[in-house]
């Protein structure tokens, strides 16, 4: 069976990977692609998915621009200088976006299909707060799987308590977790053990597809640049983190991964915590019934690699 | 050969079923001198603290320890206790005779006060409880931050909490005052749910406590009680392993340091301690606080066992 996909993204490399990994999957028919303000503002984010379907040679899949800004708060990005993914033909850029906005492409997207569609969001969750503010009925119609990455069971990385995406956005990410729809959500925890280094490239670059050309250009660009901050500061081998690359491989084979099942919601009113994910996992005190995410904590990082190599060399 | 100098040693706590056993093993160990206990408001309303302390001590042969008079709500907000968790009294079922030791007069803050002066850069603290006590003593002494060498803290929680999703009982029963401590800048050592919850005690080991002397017997009904609630998974004893870690630190297998950080407000994140590791993202910035990570279970266990044996002589 084919799933089909609509992802929301804030691209940026790993945004990208996960991306060339949905493209590249025989198993993953990828109905769009939505932008939103996040690791970049909305204006770079939008022209590198842009940027991305065109390398892809995937022109036919439509790209919307959406959120600018948080739903309530002021405009926080982590990066502000000019990022363009690490693949050419960024200077004869042809692809416009969808005439649509995000939310209103989503839910054409969502209408139009007769069966469910799995959404990946890999930004902060403004676009898909508003698709479930505004759109209520039709998602919980027409959704069907909801892997997102963000959030951190343990440790933020943004501060102490908050993950960048969700401390983009707290209320988007409180809004979609008090949903009521199961998640699953990929945070911290395994995209710190599914790390990628030097050694692995040259199983990615030997997949010999277009996907993995761009896969390969943004992870040795990565390591090449922030590589090096974790190997001295623990001297370990050069290691970076393709975090939104797990969202599709988790989708495709989730037996590669540990998980635990958890009431998660989101601090959106506090001191230090704001965008911080709380997740109950206790024996005692929370309704099992409530435990509809699914926390993604742990994968086996060789199988993760293999897969990699193996569905970027599925696209035709 | 010379006897090394004992280090100079408050507990503050609220027996309370764990703090109990944690008292039994400080009071057995040589490696520390206890000045004194300062019990505070918590598991059980302030009086039940002060009482059971009083009571722990003469049951231990300990009455030259003395035992002061602390906070009975939180620094600045009203009390918590934990309701039914700790029985009626914060003993579960454990019935010992009235104490005929008396409370000390003076407060549980002006004593921290007075014995951080009289061992500058020595004293340590074994807080096991809401951290209120510690809190009124660093808003009357600010140059306590200076004096005192370490706190030591069963408390918070990374990943959990135990009241709340987030909150763990002795943090959030007193966040403020767990935030006034954790950025005092005293070095601060954590024992969090997280290893609590490894450091299970089970039935085996509970019969082992049973079969020894009165102090033996107490611990081995207290830690009963818990592991025959607990469907064979075992008694998490939070406060015992805080006590361990004083006294043998190799009885954790892993720490990290960190920077930790309290909230006192938050919707779903009121007691909740947030930790940076320092590493990576924040490898600028200075720990104030070891996370014990992982125990030694079996290790744990033995030691509790040995130390009631030897109160037991």
């Amino acid at each position: 069976m084919v799933r089909k996909v609509l992802f929301d993204c804030d691209t940026g490399g790993d945004d990208a990977t996960a991306m060339c990994l949905g493209v590249a999957s025989r198993d993953i028919e990828v109905l769009g692609v939505s932008a939103c303000m996040g690791n970049l503002e909305l204006r770079q984010t939008l022209r590198n998915a842009l940027h991305l379907m065109e390398f892809l040679g995937r022109e036919d899949i439509p790209v919307a621009k959406g959120s600018e800004k948080p739903l309530v708060r002021e405009l926080w990005v982590g990066d502000k200088n000019e990022r363009p993914l690490p693949i050419p033909g960024l200077e004869k850029l042809k692809k416009q976006p969808h005439q649509l906005d995000a939310v209103e492409f989503m839910a054409k997207v969502l209408r139009e299909s007769d069966t469910k569609v799995d959404l990946i969001p890999l930004a902060p969750l403004t676009n898909i707060a508003k698709l479930m503010m505004f759109h209520p009925d039709l998602v919980r119609e027409k959704v069907g799987n909801i892997v997102l990455m963000g959030g951190a069971m343990y440790f933020g990385n943004v501060t102490a308590a908050a993950e960048l995406n969700f401390y983009a956005d707290p209320e988007a990410a409180k809004c979609v977790f008090n949903f009521g729809m199961p998640i699953v959500m990929v945070g911290l925890e395994v995209c710190e053990k599914a790390y990628l280094c030097y050694d692995d490239l040259e199983k990615i670059k030997a997949a010999g597809t277009k996907p993995a050309e761009a896969f390969y250009n943004i992870v040795k660009q990565s390591l090449d640049t922030y590589g090096s901050r974790y190997a001295e500061a623990n001297g370990e081998k050069a290691r970076v983190y393709m975090y939104d690359s797990i969202t599709v491989v988790y989708l495709l084979h989730p037996e590669i991964f540990t998980t635990v099942k958890a009431k998660v919601r989101v601090e959106a009113n506090s001191s230090i915590c704001d965008g911080m994910t709380v997740c109950d996992t206790r024996e005692y005190g929370v309704d099992p019934a409530e435990k509809t995410t699914t926390v993604v904590l742990d994968c086996d990082r060789e199988k993760y690699v293999q897969l990699v190599a193996e569905i970027l060399k599925e696209a035709k | 050969m010379a006897e090394l100098k004992k280090i100079p040693l408050i507990i503050d706590c609220d027996p309370g079923v764990d703090d109990a056993v944690a008292l039994f093993m400080m009071m057995a160990q040589d490696r520390y001198e206890i000045l004194g206990i300062t019990p505070v408001n918590g598991n059980k309303p302030l009086e039940n603290s002060e009482k059971n302390s009083l009571m722990l001590c003469e049951l231990a042969g300990r009455e030259d320890i003395p035992v002061l008079h602390g906070a009975h709500k939180a620094v600045f907000a009203e009390g918590r206790t934990a309701g039914a968790i700790h029985g009626a009294t914060g003993l579960g079922g454990v019935v010992l005779p009235d104490p005929r030791k008396q409370l000390e007069k003076e407060y549980a803050w002006d004593f921290i006060g007075r014995k951080a002066k009289e061992h500058p850069g020595e004293l340590e603290i074994l807080a096991i409880g809401p951290l209120t006590n510690l809190a009124i003593a660093l808003l009357k002494y600010p140059e306590l931050a200076g004096q005192v060498k370490r706190i030591v803290i069963m408390g918070g929680g990374i990943s959990t909490g135990n009241m709340t999703a987030s909150g763990e009982f002795n943090i959030w029963a007193d966040a403020d005052a767990a935030r006034i401590v954790f950025r005092s800048g005293i070095p601060m050592a954590m024992i969090g749910l997280e290893v609590c919850n490894e450091g299970r005690i089970m039935a085996d080991e509970v019969a082992a406590l049973k079969a020894g002397g009165p102090v033996s017997r107490v611990a081995g009904q207290l830690i009963g009680e818990r592991e025959e609630r607990s469907g064979g998974k075992g008694a998490v004893l939070c406060d015992a392993l805080a006590a361990a870690y004083m006294i043998d630190p190799g009885v954790m297998t892993e720490v990290f340091d960190a920077v930790v950080d309290v909230e006192t407000g938050g919707f779903i994140t009121e007691g909740r301690t947030v930790a940076k590791r320092i590493y990576r993202e924040f490898a600028d910035e200075k720990a104030n606080t070891v996370v014990c990570w992982h125990i030694d279970r079996p290790k744990l266990a033995e030691m509790i066992i040995q130390l009631c044996k030897k109160l037991d002589g």
